[in-house]
């Protein structure tokens, strides 16, 4: 009997008396936070995949700048290995390679036949 | 009981004591929760502040620090544009090469440093060490280096020794066409021919990108923006004609022994540049080892006293103004004729001549007698008809007029000299200009030389088309001038321009330079010129052969009719135009309708 009255007045009584109310409010309070915790893992998703997005834009990024030079490097051959060509071609070096290596001479009248 | 009493009270007082402290204590709690709201609602205004102060108040200031950080305005080296000729074979382009420089006060034992420089450049050591050991922040050690020098000295590893990208103008056909081509500075802009005359299009305008980098300056995104590149020039001249037309000059300045020569091969009806060499010549990739004279466009820069190819000119003045005909008799005066006291000969005796043979045998007598018909003003009003004393008009730099003087300024002997290509001075591009007319049944064209300019997205930026400037002779007045022409190298002085298969018109000219100390003509300097056409009766290329100052074969018609003939020759082959394709000359129909308006 003296612990029955006198508890519920003091501190100790009061938290033995919400004691016996402990699992019904925790179960609530858990079915109270789920869409919270849902929110929450939304919105972290949600982080996680800009991060994931923003770090796969910059690696990209670095890859196109790193194809952008190697482009440009062959054009630049390609362009060198062009006039390459063209200095090869060259009447001059194209003739005397003719006359000299290959002992060709200019046709003469009447070797020429045009063919209309 | 007392006791039990005692306790009661005891207990009930230590209940009132129990009671009381649980009041201060909730007094305090909120106190503090008070406290502690008050210090979060505090720190919350003291953020929010911070972040007011951050994104509004300081916002385009952090944007713009921000920006320079990771975003970096760079520059794009501009290409220079390639010029082709009209086939597309490149003529001219600019290829990426290196060139070292120092930051000398980063560099660390100079002398070794510049030893081992100038071994991997092929550099005088000691200059390289003047370079080393200057005060300023940059010097070049040396631009434009091939790729086998630029790695030598990448893989010395110097200290405050790197390297840069520039652009380099690469001339792969060498000498080929290099008056008309130019050359360009070391700060890649054009100092002559097409490379000046269509420099700030071929030079292009620089770009600046937008790069994006990280925090280690390494480059993450940049704008695509491909090169910055210069016009492409597409032009008239064909590379096989141009070769073909450098040899065979080359050829004849070698045989004759002559200080210089040039020669041009246009398409009479278009005003096209098919060719133009000049001789001696200079490599364009080596312009600074050529002499300024080598350097000279003389086709276009330079003028010289026509002398007898003049004839052409007073022979379509007198035909237009019907004072003479082809049949007509001149007499000749036994080869001599003395005006305003001068006496002037023939290089042979001639009696009683033809108008036409006067032409085709070149008589002064008989020229200077049809002048005299003519008279000083209407034959003035040919000349300059013709095009003389002006600009031609080609999209070359350097061009000049000429000289002739104006009828009032003229001696007594003036329009006899006149009449045989004497006291006044022509280009050589101007002679075939005029001839051109002729050929093409009497409009005088304007030469060009670029025939397309193309941005380098492929737009057209710049078209180049025939240009009519006004109609000088009659169609029939041009007939019966070409026939007489063909007689020049059929029975005439220029025999030796005579192509097989081909009817060739044109006219031989050989005249004494003027000698500038003693303002007399000189007895062995003079000038061998060779212009015509063919096919004579369907012109397809006009041909101008000069050959200045030959020590051997000194005529027109010895030196330069054997040069047109074997450039004729070559070109015509090389078009594939056969005897057959001869027929009656016309002009297009287009060109003769424009001829017509413009008259």
């Amino acid at each position: 009997m003296r612990g029955r009255g006198i508890p519920a007045l003091t501190a100790l009584g009061r938290d033995r008396a919400s004691g016996f109310l402990k699992p019904r409010v925790d179960q609530i309070r858990r079915w109270d936070l789920l869409p919270s915790l849902c929110l929450a893992c939304l919105v972290l998703f949600g982080v996680l995949f800009y991060v994931w997005q923003h770090i796969q834009v910059v690696r990209l990024g670095y890859e196109i700048e790193r194809l952008q030079v190697e482009r440009l490097a062959l054009i630049r051959q390609e362009n060198e290995l062009r006039f390459e060509v063209a200095r090869l071609k060259s009447l001059r070096r194209v003739e005397e390679i003719g006359r000299r290596q290959l002992g060709l001479t200019s046709p003469v009248a009447g070797q020429v036949i045009l063919l209309q | 009981m007392p006791t039990q009493h005692n306790k009661r009270t005891r207990r009930a007082s230590s209940l009132q004591t129990d009671v009381k402290p649980s009041s201060d204590l909730r007094g305090r709690h909120r106190r503090r929760m008070i406290v502690l709201f008050l210090s979060l609602a505090a720190a919350l205004a003291i953020i929010s502040g911070r972040l007011f102060s951050l994104q509004v108040h300081q916002h385009p200031k952090l944007v713009e620090a921000a920006n320079r950080q990771y975003r970096r305005l760079v520059p794009l080296v501009s290409r220079r544009g390639t010029i082709y000729d009209r086939n597309g074979r490149e003529f001219v382009g600019s290829l990426r090469v290196s060139s070292i420089f120092a930051q000398p006060p980063q560099v660390e034992n100079r002398e070794r440093a510049a030893s081992d420089l100038a071994k991997a450049l092929d550099l005088p050591s000691q200059k390289v060490l003047e370079r080393l050991k200057s005060d300023k922040p940059f010097v070049w050690i040396k631009r434009r280096v091939s790729p086998e020098e630029a790695t030598a000295v990448s893989q010395l590893g110097l200290r405050g020794i790197a390297s840069i990208a520039e652009s380099k103008r690469f001339y792969p056909k060498q000498e080929l066409g290099a008056h008309l081509l130019g050359f360009v500075g070391m700060d890649d802009r054009g100092l002559e021919g097409l490379e000046l005359q269509y420099d700030d299009c071929l030079a292009g305008k620089p770009k600046w990108v937008v790069r994006e980098q990280d925090a280690l300056g390494r480059p993450i995104f940049r704008e695509e923006a491909g090169e910055a590149q210069g016009c492409d020039l597409y032009l008239t001249i064909d590379e096989v004609i141009q070769y073909v037309t450098e040899r065979e000059l080359e050829a004849a300045v070698a045989k004759s022994q002559a200080s210089s020569g040039t020669a041009i091969v246009m398409d009479p009806l278009t005003g096209e540049i098919l060719a133009l060499a000049n001789y001696p010549t200079f490599n364009p990739n080596h312009y600074a080892e050529a002499s300024s004279f080598a350097r000279r466009n003389r086709a276009v820069a330079d003028y010289y006293e026509p002398g007898s190819a003049f004839k052409i000119v007073v022979g379509a003045a007198a035909l237009e103004e019907r004072l003479v005909r082809p049949g007509d008799r001149l007499n000749g005066e036994d080869g001599a004729i003395e005006v305003g006291g001068i006496t002037i000969h023939d290089h042979e005796r001639f009696g009683i001549i033809t108008f036409s043979e006067m032409l085709a045998h070149s008589s002064n007598v008989g020229a200077i007698k049809v002048g005299m018909r003519l008279g000083k003003s209407l034959y003035y009003d040919y000349i300059s008809g013709f095009g003389f004393g002006n600009l031609t008009g080609i999209d070359l730099p350097g061009e000049t007029p000429g000289r002739i003087r104006r009828p009032k300024d003229w001696s007594a002997l003036s329009l006899a000299s006149l009449s045989i290509g004497q006291e006044l001075s022509v280009t050589p591009l101007q002679m075939l200009v005029a001839v051109s007319a002729v050929a093409n049944g009497g409009t005088l064209v304007r030469p060009y030389v670029a025939r397309l300019v193309k941005a380098a997205d492929g737009r057209v930026v710049r078209q180049g088309s025939p240009v009519q400037l006004r109609r000088v002779i009659t169609e029939g007045t041009a007939r019966t001038l070409t026939n007489i022409l063909k007689g020049v190298v059929t029975d005439g002085t220029g025999k030796a321009a005579a192509v097989q298969g081909f009817e060739v018109a044109g006219k031989t000219g050989t005249s004494q330079k003027l000698e500038r100390a003693t303002g007399r003509y000189s007895r062995q300097k003079v000038v061998a010129s060779f212009v015509g056409f063919i096919p004579a009766e369907q012109p397809r290329l006009a041909i101008i052969v000069v050959i200045d100052e030959p020590k051997i074969l000194q005529w027109g018609g010895s030196i330069a009719a054997p040069t047109f003939r074997e450039i004729a020759r070559e070109s015509l082959k090389y078009l594939r135009i056969s005897p057959a394709a001869g027929g009656p000359f016309r002009l297009a129909e287009g060109m003769l309708g424009a001829a017509s308006r413009l008259n």
